[in-house]
């Protein structure tokens, strides 16, 4: 490998500082002790304060949370059944319109799954709050889950469990004593990804939404519309950190085999 | 004889794909067994028959007298070692030999003996706390074996058990399972592509091709008495002609061959046929090379030195090539490339064969 290039070097400081320096800003001015978000008055926690204090923004953080949460955990296991007939349950008639189908709504518009869904709430006559929003992120953050579960599986040895029923057991057992041990990494890490999805996600959260069920990011948008303050830094800093944390934990433990080579 | 392991008229198709077509083999009560034969000529959907992961098309698989055809794999007095040896990552080396036996719900102190007991005799003991991650390629493997025969199976079936270990540890595993073997008085069938393993370790080798089983027998057998071209060369190498007029004289036959370009010889039982097509066939060991006298002429092509013997490739005037090789005995190299040589060999050394 030859040296990178000033060329190769500025390009990447100017592509990172593109992507990253708004965040920076962002963080850096959620501890400004001025009222004034784009003037530096020294540093100051006062604006977290005040945000953990504001009654509105931790009720949207609680919804939010929760919503991720029970979203995050439906996700995981329908993902997980819908990666285990992908991948195990073979050549089956329409499996390729089927694989498709699992991955498409990770690029399918957001607007338009929201309305979507709104109108399939509105038709079932169900009424629109925290449960239809969770029901919507378990919906949309459950295709993640099912291809970090995919990728998983595909990497599992079919022997494994072939060596368990050889050694007496049945089919079923051998899945759970053997196969599912193995994936066990795979199911937090998916859990994760779905929790952090669910946690920031504003635009179907908005549609499938009714009175009094706002979430976190909901509550930050509407905030906005009254002008930028500094609270709105400090909760977007806090949220900022749970997701990283969320997506790095994610990533450790879907990687044992990393973990596993450097112990040898 | 009521054979042990019986496989009768087994077949198994996937879609229009025949991966084993109508398969009869009788196998005896210990017996060293392999399934010899080129990637996917069906030996290992065969073996996958016969532990349960696959179900025949048609035909049937008897066990110890019992029809097991339908039984599924977990009900099966077979056990596998697998060519990934799909060894349990979660689990320590100690706890992958004691499934099987937990399965089988046996007192803690029996699976606690019996694991002790297969450790030792596959020098494990050391490693029973340790995961598989930790292991080396060969340590794994006795992993794979303890496991399996921890169990005691009727059958000990065992997949290209070898095909990831380099050759010398190959060699010496070789020798390790024909100990086991004998030691435990177990029926082991092998899958193999290599024939040399295969003529190591087994009492009997069925050679497979293409689904059928060409021919069975034990390796002295099948490397002596090939049935025809196809196994006379995955058995090692052998030099084929093409034969026309013949003249016998009791078992012994001179052969016209125009592809050697002239008389070869060979032995042949009475009711050997010698009309229509046929073949005759030489192992290069069996040929030998000199400067003057009688037999094949031709001139030294190729020359290469393997230490234990020298091989020589001779162009016939014919056109054809013949391979030779001599035992080295640490005689000083008579024999250079470019050099004319007649080859000949004892009738009693080559084969007739009519496919």
């Amino acid at each position: 490998m030859s040296q990178p290039s000033w060329f190769n070097r500025l390009s990447i400081c100017a592509g990172l500082a593109f992507l990253y320096l708004p965040i920076v800003v962002l963080v850096v001015y959620s501890f400004n002790a001025s009222r004034l978000v784009t003037v530096w008055g020294g540093f100051s926690t006062q604006w977290y304060t005040a945000a953990i204090s504001n009654q509105s923004i931790v009720e949207g953080a609680k919804i939010s949370f929760l919503v991720a949460a029970i979203s995050a955990t439906f996700a995981t296991v329908l993902g997980s059944l819908a990666a285990i007939v992908a991948v195990r349950v073979r050549r089956f008639r329409g499996h390729h319109i089927f694989n498709g189908m699992l991955v498409a709504p990770m690029v399918m518009p957001e607007v338009v799954m929201g309305v979507s869904m709104l109108l399939m709430f509105v038709t079932l006559g169900i009424d629109r709050g925290p449960v239809t929003i969770t029901l919507a992120h378990a919906t949309f953050t459950m295709c993640f889950a099912a291809v970090v579960m995919q990728s998983r599986l595909v990497e599992l040895d079919p022997s494994l469990e072939e060596a368990a029923r050889d050694l007496g057991c049945p089919p079923f057992l051998a899945f759970m004593k053997v196969a599912v041990p193995n994936m066990a990494p795979a199911f937090v890490s998916a859990w994760l990804l779905s929790f952090t999805l669910s946690l920031d996600d504003l635009v179907i959260s908005s549609f499938t939404t009714g009175p009094g069920a706002s979430t976190l990011p909901m509550k930050i948008y509407s905030q906005i519309k009254f002008g930028v303050t500094p609270e709105v830094n400090a909760i977007s800093t806090i949220i900022l950190g749970v997701v990283v944390f969320g997506l790095v934990a994610s990533r450790i433990v879907s990687t044992p085999s990393a973990k596993s080579s450097l112990a040898v | 004889m009521q054979s042990y392991v019986s496989i009768e008229n087994l077949s198994k198709s996937f879609g229009f794909f025949t991966a084993v077509d109508d398969v009869s083999i009788g196998i005896g009560r210990g017996e060293f067994f392999s399934l010899l034969g080129p990637s996917g000529c069906g030996k290992s959907t065969l073996l996958r028959m016969v532990a349960g992961f696959e179900t025949p098309t048609s035909g049937a698989v008897r066990l110890d007298g019992e029809e097991v055809t339908d039984v599924p794999a977990h009900r099966r007095p077979t056990n596998m070692m697998f060519q990934s040896y799909a060894l349990f990552p979660h689990l320590t080396v100690g706890k992958n030999i004691a499934f099987g036996l937990e399965q089988d719900r046996l007192a803690r102190a029996e699976i606690r003996q019996r694991v002790s007991e297969v450790a030792e005799k596959l020098q494990l003991t050391a490693l029973l706390d340790r995961k598989p991650q930790q292991l080396s390629g060969g340590q794994r493997q006795r992993v794979a074996l303890a496991r399996a025969l921890v169990k005691r199976p009727k059958v000990l079936l065992l997949d290209e058990p070898l095909g990831a270990l380099d050759k010398n540890l190959r060699t010496e595993t070789q020798h390790e399972l024909v100990r086991l073997q004998r030691e435990l008085g177990l029926t082991f069938i092998i899958v193999t592509h290599d024939q040399h393993e295969a003529m190591t370790v087994s009492s009997r080798i069925a050679i497979m091709r293409q689904g059928k089983v060409l021919q069975i027998g034990s390796p002295a057998e099948v490397y002596e008495t090939p049935v025809s071209r196809y196994v006379a060369k995955f058995l090692g190498e052998a030099n084929v002609f093409e034969g026309g007029a013949t003249t016998r004289s009791g078992s012994e036959l001179a052969v016209e061959s125009a592809e050697a370009g002239g008389p070869v010889f060979a032995t042949a039982a009475d009711h050997v046929s010698t009309n229509g097509r046929f073949w005759v066939s030489v192992r290069p060991e069996r040929v030998e090379l000199a400067r003057q006298g009688s037999g094949l002429e031709g001139v030294i092509e190729q020359f290469s030195y393997a230490g234990s013997g020298r091989h020589y490739r001779v162009r016939l005037k014919s056109g054809a090539t013949l391979d030779a090789l001599r035992v080295n005995l640490g005689a000083e190299d008579d024999l250079s490339v470019g050099d004319t040589v007649f080859a000949s060999w004892m009738p009693q050394a080559a084969r007739l064969l009519a496919d």
